[in-house]
């Protein structure tokens, strides 16, 4: 039988670590600095970010080339509006937001004949109720070396209409809140949060025809 | 609470944004429904092989290159823009 205790439970069992109040965050130093036209604070803050925003828009757009494309102008166009930065977000989610509009602005241009945006085919009802219930082997990913795990992963994100694919790279794999994520995406809290579900629902669906007791010979 | 309300709830739930009266009768679902205890369990393997997978590594030749390549975006146009009184009252920033 599975676990049913919830993350929440399993958060209560960790360590607290020490939390100075009000701190302000290291970013903003650096902000400071990079408006003030030191050019190694605005390095520092590329060396930090750039990885993350790389991944962000490879996993929008699907394409490495646009990928780094999109990296150097959210640098660059974040230098240049620099001082409309205001601190009153993370400086990071700042940068996010930059770059998921990048991101969209590359798919449209790419797909001239259709509209590309957050809300595109999050009306679909695939994914919003589960149709599989086979339970999964215990270690699924065990199953497939890491090359075939990749590729397995890859594609099924890259099935996910883009509205659903960005919120959950956002949320499940970057780590950020349910509240930067709205921010970032200028959506309401409750749509990531329904919209994360439906992302969550449609991947396990994807995954299950790998992840199954039963088919370790069928890969 | 049936499936479609224990389904309404997963997001909390996966995000310990639940409170403790509907936390109750969410495991209490757990503990009668084998179809949404095998969602929760494996929807929690999704997210964790998501996590736990190194997606799109930037290679440091890329990063270096891309790097270089912004600096020098960056030093040709100068200072930063100066922030205007209606960028001064954008939402976002």
């Amino acid at each position: 039988m599975a676990p049913t205790t919830s993350i929440a439970d399993d958060l209560l069992n960790q360590p607290v670590p020490a939390v100075v109040a009000d701190a302000p965050h290291p970013d903003l130093a650096l902000v400071a600095r990079a408006k003030a036209g030191d050019s190694a604070a605005f390095e520092q803050l590329i060396k930090q970010y750039e990885r993350q925003i790389f991944r962000t828009a490879l996993h929008i757009t699907q394409n490495r080339e646009d990928a780094e494309d999109i990296t150097q102008d959210v640098f660059f166009k974040a230098f240049q509006k620099l001082n409309q930065f205001q601190g009153n977000s993370k400086f990071s989610t700042w940068l996010v937001r930059i770059a998921v509009n990048e991101s969209l602005m590359r798919l449209r241009k790419r797909k001239t004949a259709r509209t590309v945006s957050m809300d595109q085919d999050v009306e679909t009802e695939e994914g919003a109720i589960p149709r599989d219930f086979a339970e999964w082997r215990p270690n699924p990913e065990q199953n497939y070396n890491q090359a075939e795990l990749a590729e397995i992963l890859r594609k099924t994100i890259a099935g996910l209409p883009p509205g659903f694919r960005t919120v959950f790279t956002l949320r499940d794999i970057e780590n950020l809140s349910t509240e930067e994520t709205a921010e970032a995406l200028g959506l309401s809290v409750p749509a990531v949060k329904s919209r994360l579900l439906r992302a969550r629902l449609q991947l396990r669906e994807r995954l299950s025809r790998y992840f199954r007791k039963g088919n370790e010979g069928s890969k | 609470m049936n499936c479609t309300e224990f389904l309404a709830k997963l997001t909390d739930y996966f995000d310990g944004q639940i409170d403790p009266d509907l936390l109750a009768e969410v495991k209490q679902h757990l503990c009668t429904c084998h179809h949404c205890e095998v969602v929760v369990d494996t929807t929690r393997k999704t997210i964790d092989i998501y996590r736990g997978h190194e997606h799109y590594d930037l290679p440091e030749d890329v990063s270096t290159r891309l790097r270089t390549a912004i600096m020098e975006r960056c030093k040709a146009c100068g200072k930063p823009e100066a922030a205007t009184k209606t960028s001064a009252k954008r939402r976002h920033t």
